[in-house]
């Protein structure tokens, strides 16, 4: 005679099966349901603990400074507007892009995210040349966590410092590495140290209101040109003149108010203003800036540019002052020395 | 009072010169000034050797320290009769340290 010994519902394999299609059609009927919301007139507060919506910001795809400064300005607006979502920023779109935006790309994002690291996806990354120049000009290093500078690339380097004093060497590193590879940088050396500590001087001193004063500086190198370009993201140069008590900031308000702000940054990057500041020996600064172009210049065999901008507007050694598509937050220097040959 | 003094800047003071005022940042031009008066109740001649330096004398410590000093001694020409800044590897320094302890205003 056979004994049959009955297993325990709860151990059985059928019992199992059942548990678990129960709980999978529970889930169905909540999703069907979920998707069948009725639509409320007023949206209702949810709550924090909801997750909220995934959203992906393409990069431009052609970006050069200044024509396309809206573009950058309508990215950088997008990712502050979504920054409370899970973020994506999809960078597959990039096909060309110049030193100068990335530059400014990288600072407003890290200004967004008050240098909080951001996860770097290989999924969203642009194409490997472009890849190449972000990483070298610290755009992933800036933003994501563990990617390092690669300082092997002998044509880029950028470096960043957000302290409330100003670092003497930040600079050394850069005009020394493009000094070494072109005698013209070699030669005026001295006149590129001088303009590029004046602005970083300017920065820290008028640019930023808080302790956190970040500036970021950039220098490229091709056969042919080099380019350096400083950014701060402050102020600028208009709202600083306007906190400005002293009688050169009320001098200076006057003439903006007479000849236009045009003029006014115009006279900024070209006179010597310390005939009209109380303490005499002040406004070298902006001075400094042009020194150095136009000592490169009187050599005869190469060209050189600065460009200033700051709000809408941007002064340029070779064509004055003109107006840009949209403002920049803070103030954009740069210094370009083109090979005549 | 002493003669004269060889003081090296790079050596003594910084190789890299700093900002026009010590609230912006170390070794500015104001720093420099206040060790340049002490040094000048001491000597009546200071030669300075800014040889050695990594960066550059900027405008603004250059005004800072040696504008203000000319302003107190009564004069560019008071200063260069007291403070003479050279550079062995550098010919142009004498000439910028000159240009900008003459602007005054």
């Amino acid at each position: 005679m056979k004994i049959k010994i009955k297993k325990s519902v709860l151990s059985s394999k059928k019992y199992n099966i059942n548990i678990r299609n129960k709980f999978k059609n529970k889930i169905k009927r909540q999703s069907k349901k979920k998707k069948s919301k009725p639509i409320y007139l007023a949206t209702i507060q949810q709550s924090s603990f909801v997750k909220k919506p995934t959203k992906i910001i393409p990069t431009p795809a052609k970006v050069e400074f200044p024509n396309d400064i809206n573009k950058i300005t309508r990215y950088l607006y997008d990712i502050q507007r979504c920054k409370n979502h899970k973020l994506i920023i999809d960078h597959r779109n990039m096909k060309e892009i110049d030193n100068v935006s990335i530059l400014l790309m990288t600072a407003g994002i890290s200004n967004i995210f008050n240098d909080k690291k951001l996860k770097k996806h290989k999924k969203y990354i642009p194409n490997k040349h472009i890849d190449e120049r972000l990483a070298a000009i610290g755009y992933w290093n800036a933003l994501c966590v563990g990617d390092n500078i690669k300082d092997n690339l002998d044509y880029l380097r950028i470096t960043s410092d957000s302290k409330e004093t100003i670092d003497n060497e930040l600079h050394a590193n850069i005009v020394n590495f493009f000094a070494k590879k072109d005698e013209i940088i070699m030669a005026y050396k001295d006149e590129l140290f001088d303009a590029i500590y004046e602005a970083m001087a300017n920065a820290k001193e008028h640019a930023y209101k808080g302790t956190d004063k970040k500036i970021w500086l950039l220098g490229s190198y091709n056969k042919r040109e080099i380019e350096f370009v400083f950014y701060d993201i402050g102020q600028g140069i208009f709202e600083s003149l306007a906190e400005n008590t002293t009688k050169f900031g009320k001098i200076l308000r006057r003439f903006s108010g007479i000849f236009g702000k045009n003029r006014t940054l115009e006279r900024l990057c070209t006179t010597n203003l310390s005939k009209y500041k109380n303490q005499g020996e002040r406004g070298l600064g902006m001075m400094a800036f042009k020194d150095f172009v136009d000592i490169v210049e009187k050599s005869g065999s190469y060209e050189a540019l600065l460009e200033v901008t700051t709000s809408n507007l941007m002064f340029s050694s070779k064509n004055g002052t003109t107006k840009i598509n949209q403002s920049i937050h803070g103030t954009l220097i740069r210094w370009v020395i083109r090979s005549k040959t | 009072m002493k003669d004269k003094l060889e003081y090296n800047f790079a050596q003594e003071f910084t190789k890299t010169p700093g900002p026009r005022y010590k609230r912006l940042g170390e070794h500015s031009g104001e720093e420099f000034r206040e060790i340049l008066e002490k040094l000048l109740q001491e000597y009546k001649f200071v030669e300075i050797d800014g040889g050695g330096i990594t960066t550059s004398f900027n405008p603004s410590f250059l005004s800072e320290a040696f504008g203000k000093m000319a302003q107190k001694l009564g004069g560019v020409d008071e200063l260069l009769k007291r403070v003479r800044l050279y550079s062995p590897t550098n010919d142009k320094l004498e000439e910028k340290f000159r240009r900008y302890a003459d602007i005054q205003g």
